[in-house]
């Protein structure tokens, strides 16, 4: 399990991007091409939008054809709705899944996980301050941090990667604990330090 | 890099610390002298283990943008337009029609205008575009709105704010003797630092600068090679 696991929404958004987006592209484009008359006979550029044959099928497929119209749009609606919801998957659980045994399952909760987190990589080498999130129920953890910019970022990174990664590899009994770390930089507080 | 066989090239990639596939891209030179003088620098490098390229791959990807906006606003449209379209027909079929549209109207217009109306033609293109559009977010894969770091851990993916390291940069720049203030412009793979400089040994304080930002960057230890140029000449 990588870090990119929790980019299931990213994924979900650029298929639903890339089916809308073909669907609009076939659509205006077969409507563009029989305006400009592109197409012979039945299709041509003269024959009305909704002309006899339109109206025909209609009034001859009626009235289960608009149940079935009712119905696409309602399973398109339901779909969308979906869609929407998963944009706020990032924090849905407040607990983290610690162990499952046939005995039962250990749960944490997320919020002192995620202050025993930011402790931990605030001790880091030049960091500055940390803020955690964690959310499960797989856990994964997101941080802010901000950095010393003169410092080495390979520190930063081997500290979290060695003592806070491996703290919560234990603490959460697994061997992959995927951890975002978004840092930021600020100068050096020495040279900001008043000088009397 | 010409032709060569594949097993020399895969020797070539263990030694080498730059991707072979950028060896051959205008900003390999930059690039392969910011490790040149990394390597010469830190002495704490040394130490680390090698770069893990799997790690990497996964970091750039984890930062690449998410899509949320057009994708919230492409989901409000079709709940909306789904809404719409069953609310009409099952309200007309139960006998009850709501009608919010004209439909009676649209009809009329529809069954007498023929498909060669350029309002046709344009309302197409401009619905055939948007798809267009909607692809092209869909299929780029963007700007990633976090600067990799390498971080050696596939658990681990660590990224620094664009702004951070320019600013960071400009700063590095800045601490050159002779460099009054300096501005740090990021495109692509190119640093661009500007320095404003007190006028005296002009290509002395430029190397300087270029040395001292490069310096920075390899302290930054980013995923993806740069490029540093000092660009033009603003003396005051």
């Amino acid at each position: 399990m990588r870090a990119q696991m929790n980019r299931k929404t990213a994924r979900v958004n650029r298929w639903g991007l890339a089916v809308v987006g073909l669907v609009l592209t076939i659509l205006g484009g077969l409507a563009l091409a029989r305006a400009l008359g592109a197409f012979p006979g039945s299709w041509s550029a003269g024959t009305p939008i909704a002309g006899g044959d339109v109206a025909g099928f209609f009034a001859g497929a009626s009235p289960w054809i608009w149940w079935a119209v009712a119905l696409v749009a309602i399973v398109i609606a339901l779909l969308a709705l979906r869609w929407l919801f998963v944009q706020g998957r990032r924090q849905a659980h407040g607990v983290v899944r610690v162990e499952r045994s046939p005995a039962g399952v250990t749960e944490v909760a997320a919020g002192g996980m995620a202050d025993a987190v930011a402790t931990d990589a605030a001790a880091g080498p030049s960091v500055l301050n940390a803020d955690a999130d964690v959310s499960g129920p797989a856990p994964h953890v997101r941080l802010r941090m901000a950095a010393d910019e003169k410092a080495p970022m390979a520190e930063l990174t081997g500290h979290l990667s060695t003592v806070t990664l491996a703290h919560l590899r234990d603490a959460l009994e697994r061997d992959h604990v995927p951890v975002v770390a978004r840092v930021s930089l600020e100068p050096s507080p020495s040279q900001h330090r008043m000088v009397r | 890099m010409t032709t060569r066989d594949s097993d020399a090239d895969r020797d070539r990639q263990e030694v080498c610390a730059v991707p072979p596939e950028r060896e051959n891209a205008p900003e390999s030179e930059g690039a392969r002298q910011a490790t040149d003088t990394e390597q010469a620098e830190g002495a704490y490098r040394a130490e680390l283990p090698r770069r893990d390229r799997g790690a990497d791959r996964a970091v750039r990807r984890m930062f690449r943008p998410y899509r949320r906006i057009p994708a919230v606003v492409v989901a409000v449209l079709l709940t909306l337009l789904g809404l719409l379209v069953a609310a009409e027909t099952i309200s007309t079929l139960v006998g009850r029609p709501l009608f919010v549209v004209p439909y009676d109207r649209l009809l009329a217009w529809a069954s007498t205008t023929p498909w060669a109306n350029p309002l046709v033609a344009l309302v197409s293109a401009i619905v055939a575009l948007v798809g267009l559009a909607l692809l092209a977010t869909a299929l780029v894969p963007g700007r990633p709105t976090m600067m990799p770091v390498r971080s050696r851990d596939p658990d681990l993916a660590v990224g620094l704010r664009p702004r951070s390291v320019t600013r960071t940069l400009a700063h590095a720049a800045e601490e050159v003797p002779g460099v009054r203030s300096a501005r740090v412009r990021m495109r692509r793979h190119t640093v661009t630092v500007t320095p404003v400089t007190s006028g005296w040994d002009e290509p002395e304080v430029r190397q300087a600068v270029r040395q001292a930002v490069l310096d920075r960057l390899a302290g930054l230890d980013l995923v993806e090679p740069y490029r540093v140029v000092v660009g033009g000449k603003e003396r005051r």
